[in-house]
Parts: C-alpha cells; structure tokens; sequence
C-alpha cells in the first residue's frame, strides 16, 4: 500500500512540471508595477543564449541578498522549450526567493515593443523601478559602479 | 504457491514503475520539440528556380519554386537526425548557389552547454533532388561556440564560410592570463573542391561580439570581404570590415564609428555588398544613445567609410537591413515595428548611395515575421520576406 502511495505521488509530480515561470505576456509589465507600487523593484530580462545575463544576474543576487527591501523579478525570453535549460542556469545563479516569468507570445518583436519601444532587444535589460517607480532602463552588463549608486539612493 | 504470488505482485510493481519512467521520459522529450521557425532564406539559381532553407522541428528543409515564390515543391530534409537548430537572435539556416549548380546550405546547431555549436555544410550536386551527408566545417569539435555561420561562393566556386569561434576565449581561461579575453573570434574555412572537403579553418580576427550574424561579400577577384561587429577598446561595438584574400591574407579596418559602448549581445549583424569600382555599401545597426539604423559606403583601398546616413522612424525601431547594388541602384531595405505587428520598408538609390528617394513601406504584417532579404535575377530585385500569418511573400520590385 505505502508502495503504491509512493508511486502514485511520483507519477503526479511528473505532471506537475518543475518548471516553476509564469507566463509574460502584452500584459505584465503592467501588472507587475500595479503589484508592487510604492516598492522598489528590479526586472531583469535575460537569456540563455546571452553570457553576460547569467554573469549579470549572479551579481543582483548578492547585492539583493543583503538589499532584501528591493523586489527582483527574473523574466527569461527564451521560449518554453527553453524552460528546462533556463531553469537550471536560474538555480546556479543563487538568487533570493523572486518571481520567475518566461516569455510566453508568440510574437517576440510585438511583446517587446510593448514592453518597451525603446528596446532593441540587447540582452541583459534591466529596469530599476525606485520607490517612487522611477524607471531607469539599462542595456548590458552591470557596472558596480551604477549598483552601488542605485542602491544608495 | 504464495510465494509465486508474491512474485508476480513484484513484477506488476516493476512494471508499474517502468511504465511511470516511461511517462517521465515522453515528457522531457516533449521539453525538446518546438514548432517551425519564421526564418527563411533563399537564392535563386541560373534557371530563376528559387531555392528556399527553412528550418521545421529540428530539421532544416529546402524547397523550390518556379512561379517566383507563389508554389513550392516538396521540401526535403537536409540533416538526418534531429538536432537543435539555430534560428532565433541572428540565426538563420543559408542557402547559396555555386556558378556550376550546386545547392550549398549551411546553419548552426546548438549543443547541449550554453551558447555552444557546430556549424553545418550540405550540398545538393543534382539540382536539389538530395542533399549529401551534412559535414561539420571545423576540425575544432569540442563542445564550445562555433555559431553565427555565414556563407559565400565566389565566381570561381571557391566556397568560403565563417563564423563566430570562442576556441581562443576558452584558452586564455585555461592559461589564466592577466589580461582577460574579450569578445569571441572570427574562423573561416574554405573549400575550393565545390564542397567535397574543407581546408583547416583559421582565424580571421580575435575579440569580434559574440551574438552578431557576419556580412560576407567578395571583390572582382574573388576575394572574401567580410563586415561584422568587433570588440574594440574600451568595451565599443563598432563594425570592422576585412579583406580576406585567395591565399589567406587578412587585411582589417575600422568601418564604422558610432561608438556604442555595452556589454551586451545586441544580436544585430550588419550588412555589406559591393557598390562600383569604388567600393562597397554598408548598412548596420547602432545602439545606445543615438540607437538607429545607418547606411555609409566604404573604399576598397584606403577602406575609408563616408559619414554615416540615418535611415528609418526611430519610434518603431527599424532593424535587421538588407541591401542590394545593381550598377548605381542601390536598394536598402529593413524591418520595422509597433504595436499591431512589423512591416518592411525600403529606400532606393539612384546614384550609387549619394542621395536616395523617400522611403516606403512594402509589406506589413500583424503576426511574427523574419528579417528582410532583397535577392536578384538577372537585374530583376526581389524582397524575401517570411511571415507565420501572411505566408512566405516574394516581391518584385521596381
């Protein structure tokens, strides 16, 4: 009996994917600064393909482990059948406990001018929000130099 | 007699198990597949059949058509086993036509470790009814990048591709010098038996960006002129164009000077074709600050680049050019974008790139669509243009 509890229990977790993104779309820049008003946020938009994202968001965690205040959210643009790939690269990463999200439209150009009109797609592309959700967007690798300004503000 | 039924529950469990293993397994497959990509590329042979690459879940397949993209036949698969095929940032499967006829096509395929490849060669010697076993270009097959193919074949058939190569990073890493590797590198091969066999690659440049597709062209004489983003001091993405010569002499100049400083991968390759005697035309993104699309021309001598023309509505961040020189006709075209979908513009020289008429836009799109090619026939032009919800498109143009 116990067996078969144990199984059964094993095949469910295989539906339940250990994925653990949510899916960004048209709508969730929006959604996410509704959620986190009046709180600084960091959305970090990085790749697999994109080696200075994963240098990039190894950085965050550490500065974020000890600037627990500021939300992180992690949005990848690699489509699902990256998921697994992205997923591990994430967990080597050691970030604080933050919200995942993966691109999940079709139409890569259009979700990004939504995002942003002003975004290229250069990868990484980071926005600050401050408390106040003053943006500031940035391409590339991240100076310490600008983390450690942005955090004393 | 229990004891035999205690046997047989055994064995219901062991397959009760493996059937659950099996489960598990079809569904990390499932993690592998994915649908056809809007990449296309095309090339028309002598006879005005055009050829087409695409790539269809895992498979890069080649089509033709002979009533200029309206019909195509069926296509048939270039690789024989399911690989993960670059198509996405930069990435597109080529397609290219020898002076003898044959059909050479050539992409990257992803390995399993971030940002890792092999750049693939097939050819067709009967006209595209098959394709011989796919080969890998490079001797260096170890398990790092070798990305961003690019293709061309001279007059003479001499075969020439490069690509993006990080060998030279993952060595200074090993050697733990003091100053750190920038960037990645550039390789080439070249066969010069039609495809039969590729010569050891070399290298054409250290320290080039990592993520950008490399514009390939070749002079009168053959030679190779090629146009990519290069790594500079102080961390500056300008473009460098090089001559690459018949026997392999390397000759590089600074082509551009937008001075766009980023570590980043901008996945944004330019483009260069040959203008007159002259020299040649090229059109390329910058970004940062003054981020937009420019067009110069540069002299195949002194490689001396004109000042730098801005073209495109920098509010719908026009991207991705392609160009096209027939005598002192100069086409440029590329993609544009907003909120309903993306569409095609192009702009049109009469003198050789010096003034050019207002630009238009040819096609739209309000689903996915794949960056523009202008390909010719005869002296006719074409723009080649890939969309998931308006089809493949071929327009002729004036």
């Amino acid at each position: 009996m116990k067996l078969k509890i144990l199984l059964i229990f094993l095949f469910f977790s295989n539906f339940s994917f250990a994925y653990d993104f949510m899916p960004f779309d048209i709508n969730t820049r929006k959604a996410i600064e509704t959620k986190y008003l009046n709180q600084p946020l960091i959305i970090s938009f990085w790749s697999i393909d994109c080696p200075y994202c994963i240098e990039d968001l190894k950085k965050l965690g550490k500065v974020l482990t000890k600037n627990t205040s500021v939300k992180l959210i992690t949005v990848c643009v690699d489509g699902k059948e990256s998921a697994k790939k992205a997923e591990r690269i994430l967990s080597q990463a050691n970030l604080p406990q933050h919200e995942q999200y993966q691109y999940a439209e079709v139409d890569e150009d259009r979700l990004r001018y939504s995002i942003d009109p002003n975004w290229y797609g250069e990868l990484p592309r980071t926005y600050f929000y401050d408390a106040t959700h003053q943006v500031t967007p940035f391409s590339g690798k991240i100076s310490k130099a600008f983390l450690d300004k942005w955090f004393k503000k | 007699m229990r004891k035999l039924n205690l046997i047989i529950k055994f064995f219901k469990k062991i397959v009760f198990l493996l059937l659950i293993l099996f489960c598990e397994t079809s569904f990390s497959h499932e993690g592998h597949s994915h649908g056809s990509s809007v990449v296309a590329s095309v090339s028309f042979d002598k006879s005005g059949t055009l050829w087409r690459v695409r790539e269809q879940q895992g498979f890069v397949i080649v089509d033709s058509s002979n009533d200029q993209g309206l019909n195509f036949s069926k296509s048939i698969n270039v690789n024989t086993e399911f690989q993960k095929i670059g198509t996405s940032g930069d990435a597109k499967p080529k397609i290219t036509i020898g002076p003898e006829g044959n059909i050479y096509v050539t992409w990257t395929q992803m390995l399993s470790k971030p940002y890792t490849g092999y750049i693939w060669f097939a050819r067709s010697k009967d006209r595209g009814k098959t394709f011989e076993l796919p080969q890998i270009v490079h001797q260096d097959k170890s398990e790092i990048t070798h990305r961003f193919d690019a293709i061309n074949v001279n007059k003479d058939g001499r075969i020439f591709v490069a690509w993006v190569d990080k060998r030279d990073l993952e060595n200074a890493k090993l050697q733990k010098k003091e100053k750190e590797y920038k960037g990645a590198a550039l390789y080439y091969a070249v066969s010069e038996n039609f495809g039969e066999s590729f010569k050891i690659e070399k290298k054409i440049i250290d320290s080039s960006c990592e993520c950008c597709r490399i514009a390939l062209t070749n002079d009168k004489s053959g030679n190779i002129v090629a146009m990519w983003r290069q790594l500079y001091d102080g961390g500056i993405r300008d473009h460098a164009v090089a001559k690459i010569d018949i026997n392999g002499n390397v000759v590089v100049n600074r082509a551009t000077f937008g001075g766009w400083k980023i570590d980043a991968c901008p996945h944004h390759g330019p483009v260069i074709t040959k203008g007159g005697d002259w020299g040649y035309h090229m059109a390329w993104f910058d970004g940062g600050e003054k981020a937009g699309l420019f067009y110069g021309r540069i002299d195949g001598d002194a490689w001396v680049s004109s000042p730098a023309k801005r073209f495109g509505n920098i509010n719908f961040q026009p991207s991705h050019p392609s160009l096209l020189s027939i005598n002192e006709k100069v086409y440029l075209a590329w993609k544009e974008i907003n909120e309903f979908g993306s569409y095609i513009v192009l702009s049109v020289s009469e003198d050789g790139g010096k003034n050019w008429l207002e630009s238009k836009v040819i096609k739209k799109t309000d689903g996915v669509s794949d960056y523009p090619e202008l390909i010719q026939f005869n002296n006719k032009v074409f723009l080649s243009w890939n969309t998931i919800k308006d089809g493949y498109k071929l327009i002729s143009l004036e």
